[in-house]
């Protein structure tokens, strides 16, 4: 972190290098956060961009109390919400993207079986569909919990709420994500009990 | 357990005592929406990180170069109506001293135009030419040749110098056998 406070001051005098550096370190981080927001490889690349410019130019405006990954992911959170709110994107597609190499996630060494990373992905992209159903700020909050460890706090400043307000939200997501996690468990049971009450003829 | 209680310890950093996580366990296997509940939260807190394609530094610093462009020429462009406002004040402002100067001075001052205008068609007409001249002989003429028409050329002219020169002598009178 202090090497990060250390890049930030140096790209604020006018180092490139030290930017390039700094986003070296947060690429990862910030595109994800771009990716679990929009959805889509292509708007996330962008959005990610998008963001490290926007830090560059306001490098000046940064709060060196802060971390820096935070000041970054807030800068992206918001510009993610207003880029939704603008217009709606299409379904999510999480997986499609990830054969031709724009997109690949960590190596997970605990499941190297494909029929176990099959059934992982499948619940993967089923709680990534779910995630799109929320409003903006709210997968903005989730996503900040649960993918970066922020606390409410953290989350509160990042997105420019209460604390209280965070609480809510996340209270608010996770029983709506539950809740159409169900939905769905109940629909494809009735789907299982149709096809098995079929006649035959 | 109660539902709210179950949600409380889920939201919660701290871990689980072993009879909380019973607790817990036992409420969820009686509560199908607490159990949909504390699916999607483990999914949730399993969930990875995605990394951006390869090269993703130098794509920024691409961006970065055209966003440097676009910035440069928008001050410039800026710049230009502030120009034209401050030139055209300028020319209110200075309109009835350069007014009465131009009436005053009227004659030479067109007479100066002319001549300038003159001087620049001149000038540039001849460097169009002898740039279309140069192109056309620079295809046909050797090395050697183009030496020796320019010491030709310096040759002449040092001849015609010194002519003129004498001439001019001549004629004031001041030559002597
Ligand atoms: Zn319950």
């Amino acid at each position: 972190m202090t090497d990060d406070l250390a890049l930030a001051l140096q790209a604020r005098q006018g180092s490139d290098e030290a930017f390039t550096q700094l986003v070296e370190r947060h690429q990862a981080h910030v595109y994800n956060l771009c990716y679990r927001m929009l959805g889509e490889a292509e708007a996330a690349e962008d959005a990610a961009q998008e963001t490290f410019l926007r830090a560059y130019q306001n490098l000046h405006r940064y709060d060196r109390s802060r971390p820096f990954t935070t000041w970054l992911l807030s800068i992206g959170a918001h510009y993610c919400i207003d880029r939704l709110r603008r217009r709606k994107l299409p379904a999510f597609s999480m997986d499609e993207e990830r054969d031709d190499g724009t997109t690949f996630e960590f190596a997970d060494p605990a499941s190297l079986d494909p029929e176990t990373e099959s059934v992982e992905r499948e619940e993967r992209d089923r709680l990534h569909r779910l995630l799109s159903k929320l409003d903006a700020t709210d997968r903005a909050a989730v996503i900040l919990r649960y993918w970066y460890d922020c606390s409410e706090v953290e989350i509160a400043q990042s997105l420019k709420l209460t604390v209280s307000a965070v609480k809510s939200r996340l209270h608010r997501s996770r029983r709506a994500l539950a809740g159409l996690w169900q939905e769905e468990d109940d629909a494809s049971i009735q789907v299982e009990r149709k096809r098995h009450a079929m006649p035959v003829f | 357990m109660q539902c709210r209680f179950f949600e409380e310890q889920l939201s919660n950093d701290a871990p689980l005592s072993i009879e909380q996580r019973q607790k817990s366990e036992t409420h969820t296997l009686h509560c199908s929406s607490c159990a949909a509940l504390m699916t999607t939260d483990e999914m949730l807190r399993h969930a990875r990180m995605l990394s951006p394609a390869d090269g993703f530094a130098a794509r920024f610093e691409t961006r970065l170069t055209l966003w440097k462009a676009a910035e440069r020429r928008r001050k410039l462009l800026g710049i230009i109506p502030f120009s034209v406002l401050g030139f055209a004040l300028l020319f209110w402002l200075a309109w009835p001293y350069l007014d009465g100067f131009l009436t005053w001075q009227a004659q030479p001052i067109s007479a100066w135009l002319q001549w300038g205008a003159f001087l620049f068609a001149t000038a540039l007409a001849s460097l169009q030419a002898s740039l279309v001249v140069l192109g056309v002989l620079a295809n046909f003429l050797t090395p050697l040749i183009w030496m020796a028409a320019i010491s030709g050329a310096a040759g002449l002219s040092l001849i015609s110098s010194i002519s003129t020169w004498r001439l001019i002598r001549a004629s004031q009178g001041t030559w002597s056998r």
